[in-house]
């Protein structure tokens, strides 16, 4: 549709919505809204009649910036929406990569790395990311995403982030060393390594839970003798 | 004013007036953001983990408060730089979303963002701002809605009134897709 259709549909308007004399329909309630809102705006006068506001909202078919960034991001939040959407749908493929029978590691790891190049700021993916390359024997090459200070800048230092992002870790590394055991080969030393590694920083930061934290931390450096290198 | 002198005004004129375009274009429209040409705000500022776990308990107090959640999404966004995050409701049409089906008393799209932001989870979930995104079931956003939870707390505890809380409300509109859209075209008198 031209956008001189649209302007003729939207000069229409106020002529063409009716409102039931008692607005009972949560349809009825929403049209009331929208229309509030759009008077509140200047967008349409009293009277309900477009103003030349109007007419730029809908040249602009809905892209108008409010000046404030944060207030923008709020608006086109749908976008960040269908991108973490796309990445859960990859995370989820790689997932039954892994339920598979032998599971394909190499494979999960490669959606995995797809599902990053549409959020690579998720640290969830980044965990994935690496325990499965660890799994694989490929640990140096995302050496630098287990590190503390990778894992503060992706929390922005906050702690309830800091310890989720851990707790994930933890669980994907128990995971991923049950996976090898289940497969009948030793898990191999790095895996081990990351799980005792991510179980120290969960000491640190979650005291409370220290106990259970160190119990299983204990268990992977009782297998440091018998693992694969 | 010979012809040489004419064309060199007209084209600083014209190329005055290029860069008006394009200055209006960026700032007001966002043209190069629908375009595909740079990310959106919302590409950086919302880049961060989502809160999957805080998304489903947001859900579970939407559904206490007797909505029917059936074609709703939620997800919890940080917001970078803010220390605080974003609750984000995605009213989908094309997975069963239906306002007469809703459950809320009052009028839908505010209930649904006072829902989210007044109990203890939203404290603790550290929301500093709801949004309420309305799609038809061709999966096109019709309308989009945000303020900050502040504001919305402040309505629904009838703090302030509703000319207030429709001045804090930011919001989008695709006027076009609206009247042409199944839903809404009961509303149209032809």
């Amino acid at each position: 549709m031209t956008k001189y259709k649209r302007l003729t549909l939207l000069i229409l308007l106020p002529c063409t919505l009716i409102l039931s004399g008692c607005l009972q329909s949560d349809k009825d309630l929403v049209i009331a809204f929208l229309l509030d809102w759009a008077k509140q705006k200047g967008i349409l006068d009293d009277q309900g009649n477009p103003t030349p506001k109007a007419v730029g909202y809908t040249l602009a078919g809905g892209y108008i910036s409010t000046g404030d960034p944060a207030v923008d991001a709020a608006l086109d939040a749908g976008a960040a929406i269908d991108g973490v959407k796309k990445a859960d749908k990859k995370l989820k493929e790689a997932n039954d990569e892994l339920k598979k029978d032998p599971p394909d590691v190499k494979k999960a790891a490669e959606t995995v790395d797809n599902a990053l190049k549409d959020r690579p700021e998720d640290w969830m993916l980044r965990n994935n990311q690496l325990v499965l390359r660890t799994e694989l024997g490929e640990g140096n090459t995302v050496k630098d995403l287990g590190s503390s200070g990778a894992a503060n800048n992706q929390c922005g230092g906050d702690q309830n982030c800091l310890i989720r992002l851990y707790q994930n870790r933890a669980q994907l590394v128990d995971d991923s060393i049950d996976r090898q055991n289940s497969q009948g080969v030793r898990p191999n030393c790095d895996s081990y390594n990351l799980g005792i590694q991510t179980h120290q920083q969960l000491i640190k930061l979650d005291p409370a839970q220290s106990s259970q934290y160190e119990a299983q931390m204990r268990e992977y450096q009782s297998h440091s003798g018998r693992c694969a290198d | 004013m010979s012809t040489r002198n004419c064309l060199t005004v007209f084209l600083i004129v014209f190329f005055l007036c290029i860069i008006g375009i394009a200055i209006v274009g960026v700032l007001f429209f966002r043209l190069p953001e629908k375009w595909g040409w740079w990310p959106s705000p919302a590409a950086e500022m919302l880049a961060g983990t989502p809160h999957r776990e805080g998304a489903a308990e947001l859900m579970g107090v939407l559904e206490e408060k007797g909505m029917d959640t059936e074609g709703v999404e939620m997800y919890v966004l940080p917001i970078k730089d803010a220390g605080e995050n974003l609750a984000v409701a995605v009213l989908d049409a094309a997975e069963g979303f239906d306002f007469s089906k809703i459950g809320t008393e009052g009028d839908p799209l505010t209930e649904t963002m006072i829902n989210i932001v007044t109990g203890p989870e939203a404290k603790a979930l550290n929301i500093g701002r709801a949004v309420v995104e309305y799609r038809n079931e061709d999966g096109d956003t019709l309308f989009t809605f945000t303020a900050p939870s502040k504001d919305i707390r402040d309505f629904g505890n009838k703090i302030i009134n509703r000319e207030a809380f429709m001045e804090a409300l930011d919001g989008d509109i695709d006027f076009s897709k609206l009247l042409t859209d199944d839903m809404f075209k009961e509303y149209i008198m032809f």
